[in-house]
């Protein structure tokens, strides 16, 4: 539903720039600029919007760029169509141990199919998120988001129960008996479900996180 | 339904602000900002809304809302396309809108924009700076944050080194280098003689001796010049402003550092509130990328998951409860044990190496070292025991873990610990066995004679001789008249080295941060290196699995390794004082460290178990590095305080006689307030003593006249023979050893004590003649000589040494004084009970004598040995007998007078000098007193010898007395024959005085013997400060008076000495 709302750009366009046709012309051709204009490199503007937008350096937006084109295996000259998909990106060694490598693939993603490919925008959104500067509420937002594997806003129990497989591997030896789970759900949600729904929503989770002493360090991806 | 959290959770942040921002904008806020949340249903409004404003306020308003949109969109969780749309979109409406408004308004958003770009560059410049960023990242991404939290410590602590570099560097090290003595143009900084030819052995470097031990390295190069260079820079000043904010910085930083952690963890103080969430939902470290840390991770995660299962399930069941307490007290104690052990084996092993290094004169490599290895070996070894012992207990995890790390940390501490107690014993025992050689030898002191000559035809060798003269085994094993600079110098070696204890302590402080990075780097290569390859290339041939089972890979531990950092910083700020290029070799040390560790992880260790929580952990290094420092210091400042500076060496060798001087000057005024309320009480008792005893004196007077007049040349022409003797026994006592020459000081007292105390015994002697009488004065003159000689010794050498040591001479007579001295001890034989009182009366009457007679030449040579005097003299009076002070006091006050007739320049120039000591009026007495006559100064001395409190008595009668024991040794009558000046009714006074004080006098003579020892101390307290405030009157006599060429001559070359110490002195005090 969110990537609906961020895809629905004739909407947007119309939100964006209700000022009229000049504005849209400007901006219009500042879009062409990114699309077309510097093909091969980051053009200076970019790299300042960029930072701008991100909680990334120049240095980390160039090492992003660098890494993204060896992803790509081809020129780069969409940032924001030209796509890797999910595999490639899972393959990275900075994802490779990640359990919840795929979650992260899809929540980045911004591609309309939904099929977690990553655009480069796309990519450099994912390492501000994860960058050492990013903020607690946009660490812990998206890191709901990553836990809420069925996109529905909550974490249920289902959420709970694939989350707990994913972070105890998945072989039958290692993974929680079914009564542990049970009990282990069950403890979760008496500490963290405030209002007694059942699931844990957005606001509970970031309450819950903000408290922890080490979420914000652990919560980080370094290229 | 994401959408709706997202819209939900921007909402909320947007209420507060709604809150914030003022409540006119509203609509404009909403146009500008809310649009993107709700956009569906308002849109078209909004563009009404926005179609323009008119109110240039409303316009600025919207252009700060837009440019906090561009300020904080980083921080929305939007897809990057969003957030560039709506950035574009806000810059435009800033630039459209701008334009309308002002054009300050304009310049100020350019020059905002101007400064956001160049902060943003200062930004990407300072990342570029941060020295192994990349490294740690790439150690991030494979360990996690845990492993990276040690190496991100490291880095702060290299951070804190770099700056202790610089400040000693700049301040310390530099200047000395540049503007400081050269190597080798003073004994402090030239290797002694005897250690020339081994001073570029190997072995002596490493042990920092030889050339290392002489450099700006250790304290005891620095000079004690007060300025150094053309500029005047105060180097000892520097210096201890440096150590002391060496540790100041390091509290500040922490204190800054732990503040801003606490800030940013404030939010997490609850503990075990959602130990479940936190173990689900923050278990994973996403910077792990190493397949294996990932499984090491995943394995944890499982752990303790199950772990708060169980502990949830099993939480009322309680599983044999006394096995497992017993076995936990039974791990506390063996823990106990072997921290007590190490402690103990540190101590025993500093104990021993003193023992070698007294004993035996060639030392192994191992014996120079033993201390080091072992305090680095016990540091290495013991936490794997306690982890041993840890095993026993079965405690949590995570509760082993803090436990480990409390023992871990009060093993180190005991080791520094014991290590600087066991040093500060040393250095303790190091200057009271100087002391024992001193007094063995001490006798010896006979040796001055020869020096005399020597010394006269060299006087510009008296400066190397300052540090060596002082010699009694070379005075012993060679001949004296060869005494040439060798000698000099091989002395250097026996008392520079012993002395300056605190390069000692720097000293052994770096070779013990050099052994212990050694054995880090061994440990490193050893455990984990040579460890990882055996189990990576043996494990296929093996019997069984490598990997998995015994050896294993290393573990890194990090809280073990954070840890010893700290040990290792501690060790720095313990020895920064000592040795000013500590925080420099750390910083050498913590960058072989930073590529070794680094280098050592990524290739062989796998990470910890138990992952130890990186920012909770960040205050608890914080905390502890803080609970480091603070008990680091304390060894150091007390050391600082408590122990006297070494007399010969370091920038400090002047200073502390000068704040001892302060505090004791402090005490004596106060105690010459409460005397001075006393002397009022009795004053009117004494007036009524004087009217009484008048009459009985007043016949006495006229005789003494006559002989004095011929008295008084002959006493200025052998003034004048001893001179020469003076500076003979000046190069005597220019020795630096003051705490030597005190033990000295503590035996001769007993020596003149029983001289003394022989006055009562004896008979009286009543057939003595004048012809004797005169004979002992000039003996009395001679000891003034002696003293003043010795007072001149004082100036230049280190302190009391020279004053008392002066004595042996004239107890001992070996050489050419014996024949002046020989009347010493004749003197008091003569004395009688009866006679001392007699005598009294006398001297009282003496002194008028000489104050009626304007010999201003007399006078003046007479007076400067008061001087010398005048300032111990009310310090000794005021811990003395007040009684008899107050006694004099009335002679005193009532003389004074005439007296400042005569000697008006004198009297101005001790004013001054006496400074406090001088506006009471007792002082004033007894200054007066010492000037007129210069038989009290002989006297005085012995005076001071008998120092203690009954003594004190005796000794107001010996400076008044003694000369007359000589004349009245026949009786009163004789007495008044000899002296005969126009005795005032005062005289009679004094008489009357002495027979009260005289019984008291008896007691304390027999008493003397065992007391001189005792007040010693005091002796040498007053000593120093006397040291101090004689620099200033000798100051001012080298102004005044320059007749005496002998004289003057030596005391150029003390001048050259004392100046600066002057200089301290006279502007502080």
């Amino acid at each position: 539903m969110l990537s609906g709302l961020l895809h629905k750009d004739s909407e947007l366009q119309r939100v964006l720039f209700p000022e009229g046709p000049e504005l849209k012309v400007c901006s219009r051709s500042g879009h062409i600029g990114i699309m077309g204009g510097s093909a091969s490199h980051l053009s200076k503007e970019q790299l300042s919007e960029y930072q701008e937008l991100t909680f990334l350096t120049k240095q980390d937006i160039l090492h992003a760029y660098r890494i993204f084109t060896e992803l790509l295996s081809k020129e780069l000259d969409d940032f924001q169509n030209t796509r890797v998909s999910k595999d490639r990106i899972c393959e990275m060694p900075e994802l490779k141990a990640n359990p919840f490598r795929e979650r992260i693939c899809l929540v980045f993603s911004t591609a309309a199919e939904k099929d977690g490919s990553i655009s480069f925008e796309d990519f450099l959104d994912m390492l501000s998120a994860f960058s050492d500067s990013a903020t607690l509420e946009i660490k812990s937002h998206y890191a709901f988001r990553i836990f809420d594997f069925d996109d529905d806003g909550t974490l249920d129990k289902e959420d709970l129960k694939k989350l707990v497989n994913c972070l105890t591997g998945g072989t039958s030896d290692t993974q929680l008996s079914e009564g542990e789970m049970n009990q282990l759900i069950q403890n979760i949600l008496e500490e963290s479900d405030i209002d007694k729904d059942g699931t844990v929503n957005l606001s509970e989770f970031q309450h819950v996180i903000s408290r922890s002493p080490d979420f914000v360090s652990s919560f980080k991806i370094v290229l | 339904m994401t959408e709706a959290a997202n819209s939900k959770s921007s909402k909320a942040s947007q209420r507060i602000k709604n809150i914030r921002k003022n409540s006119i904008n509203r609509r404009i806020y909403s146009a500008a900002y809310e649009e993107h949340e709700n956009s569906h249903s308002e849109d078209d409004e909004q563009e009404d809304d926005k179609a323009d404003y008119k109110d240039p306020e409303e316009i600025f308003q919207n252009i700060q809302i837009q440019k906090e949109i561009i300020s904080n969109i980083r921080c929305r969780s939007w897809a990057m396309g969003q957030k560039l749309k709506v950035l574009r979109q806000a810059k435009e409406i800033v630039l459209k809108y701008e334009g309308r408004l002002t054009r300050t308004r304009g310049y100020q958003a350019a020059g905002a924009e101007m400064w956001k770009k160049f902060g943003r560059l200062v930004y990407n410049i300072t990342v570029l700076f941060i020295p192994w960023e990349m490294r740690i990242k790439k150690i991030e991404s494979h360990f996690g944050s845990g492993v990276a939290s040690y190496f991100i410590f490291l880095r702060w602590m290299f951070g804190i080194n770099i700056v202790l570099t610089i400040m000693t560097g700049a301040f310390v090290i530099l200047p000395e280098l540049l503007a400081g003595a050269p190597f080798g143009s003073v004994p402090s900084k030239t290797i002694p003689a005897g250690y020339v030819a081994s001073a570029q052995d190997l072995d002596t470097i490493w042990s920092l001796g030889g050339y290392l031990q002489y450099s700006v390295m250790f304290y005891g190069y620095y000079g004690n010049d007060r300025k150094i260079g053309r500029a005047g820079y105060r180097l000892p000043l520097a210096y201890f402003m440096v150590g002391m904010a060496v540790f100041a910085y390091s509290f500040i930083i922490l204190l800054r550092k732990m503040a801003k952690n606490s800030r940013l963890s404030m939010a997490s103080t609850s503990d075990e509130n959602y130990t479940f969430c936190w173990k689900v939902f923050c278990a994973w470290d996403y910077l792990i990328g190493n397949p294996e840390a990932a499984e090491s991770k995943t394995a944890a995660v499982i752990n303790s998951i199950r772990e708060a299962i169980l502990e949830e399930q099993v939480k009322k069941k309680d599983r044999s409860l006394a096995m497992i307490i017993s076995l936990r007290i039974l791990a506390n104690i063996l823990v106990l044990l072997s921290l007590a052990g190490s402690i103990y084996i540190i101590y025993f092993v500093v104990d021993r190496s003193q023992e070698l290094e007294r004993t035996k004169v060639e030392l192994t490599l191992w014996e120079k070292n033993e201390v080091s290895v072992v305090v680095s070996l016990i540091t290495m070894i013991a936490p794997s025991v306690f982890e041993l012992v840890a095993q026993l207990e079965m405690l949590h995890p995570r509760t082993t873990l803090r436990f480990q790390l409390a023992r871990v940390l009060v093993l180190y501490l005991g080791n520094l610990y014991s290590l600087i107690i066991a040093l500060l014993d040393k250095v303790n025992s190091m200057s009271m066995t100087d002391n024992s050689n001193d007094t063995g030898t001490s006798f010896l002191a006979t040796r001055a004679l020869p020096e005399e000559e020597s010394l006269s035809t060299i006087v510009p060798e008296i400066r190397l001789r300052r540090n060596s003269s002082f010699s009694s085994e070379d005075n012993k094993t060679k001949p004296l008249t060869r005494f040439n600079k060798t000698a000099l110098f091989d002395y250097n070696i026996l008392s520079q080295q012993d002395q300056c204890w605190e390069t000692y302590v720097g000293q052994e402080m770096l070779k013990l941060s050099i052994i212990d990075m050694l054995f880090t780097v061994g440990s490193i290569l050893l455990i984990d290196f040579i460890r990882g390859l055996f189990v990576r290339y043996l494990s296929d041939c093996w019997c069984w699995d490598l990997e998995s089972k015994f050896p294993e890979y290393g573990e890194f531990k990090i809280a073990e390794n954070v840890l010893h950092l700290i040990y290792n910083q501690g060790m720095i700020w313990m020895g920064a004082f000592f040795s000013p290029c500590l925080p420099a070799f750390n910083v050498l040390k913590l960058i072989g460290l930073m590529y070794l560790r680094s280098w050592a992880v990524l290739t062989c260790n796998v990470p910890h178990q138990q992952v130890f929580r990186a920012s909770r952990s960040n205050n608890f290094y914080l905390a502890m590095t803080l609970f480091m420092l603070f008990l680091c210091m304390l060894p150091t400042v007390f050391a600082i305080a408590r122990y006297r500076p070494s007399p010969t060496c370091g920038p400090f060798s002047m200073l502390i006689y000068y704040l001892q001087s302060i505090a004791r000057s402090l005490k004596f005024t106060n105690n010459q307030l409460r005397i001075q309320l006393q002397i009022e009480r009795t004053e009117d008792k004494k007036k009524v003593f004087q009217m009484a005893v008048a009459r009985f004196q007043h016949q006495e007077d006229d005789d003494k006249k006559t002989e004095h007049e011929s008295d008084v040349a002959s006493q200025e022409s052998s003034l004048q023979e001893s001179s020469p003797r003076r500076n003979g026994s000046v190069t005597n006592f220019d020795s630096p050893l003051s705490a030597g020459s005190r033990i000295q000081s503590i035996s001769q007292q007993v020596a003149h004590a029983v001289d003394v105390t022989r006055v009562p015994n004896l008979p009286e002697n009543p057939s003595t003649t004048a012809a004797q009488k005169h004979r002992r004065e000039h003996a009395f003159q001679r000891n003034p000589g002696g003293l003043q000689g010795a007072t001149s010794g004082h100036y230049r050498g280190k302190l009391s040494s020279s004053r008392v040591t002066k004595l042996p001479e004239d107890i001992h007579p070996d050489a050419p004084f014996r024949k002046c001295v020989r009347p010493l001890h004749y003197s008091p034989s003569e004395g009688t009970p009866q006679m001392i009182l007699g005598r009294r009366v006398h001297t009282a009457r003496y002194i008028l004598v000489n104050e009626r007679e304007p010999r201003k030449r007399l006078m003046r040579s007479a007076a400067r040995i008061p001087k010398h005097y005048k300032v111990d003299e009310p310090r000794g009076v005021v811990e003395m007998l007040p009684r008899n002070m107050k006694r004099y006091t009335v002679h005193g006050a009532q003389r004074t007078n005439p007296q400042l007739h005569f000697s008006g320049e004198e009297e101005d120039e001790e004013e001054l000098e006496q400074g406090t000591f001088s506006r009471s009026p007792r002082p004033h007495s007894l200054s007066d007193l010492h000037q007129p006559t210069r038989f009290y100064i002989g006297d005085s001395k012995d005076s001071r010898i008998l120092i203690g409190k009954d003594l004190t008595q005796i000794r107001y009668e010996y400076e008044d007395s003694e000369p007359l024991r000589d004349h009245a040794g026949p009786g009163s009558s004789q007495a008044q024959r000899l002296g005969k000046g126009p005795v005032p009714t005062n005289q009679s006074v004094g008489a009357h005085v002495k027979w009260k004080t005289k019984q008291k006098a008896d007691q304390s003579l027999t008493e003397s013997d065992s007391i001189s020892v005792a007040s010693s101390s005091d002796q040498q307290n007053s000593s120093t400060d006397q040291y101090i405030q004689v620099i200033h009157s000798k100051d001012k006599y080298l102004k005044s008076s320059s007749e005496k060429l002998s004289r003057t001559k030596s005391r150029v070359s003390i001048e050259l000495n004392v100046a600066e110490a002057n200089d301290l002195i006279c502007s502080n005090v």
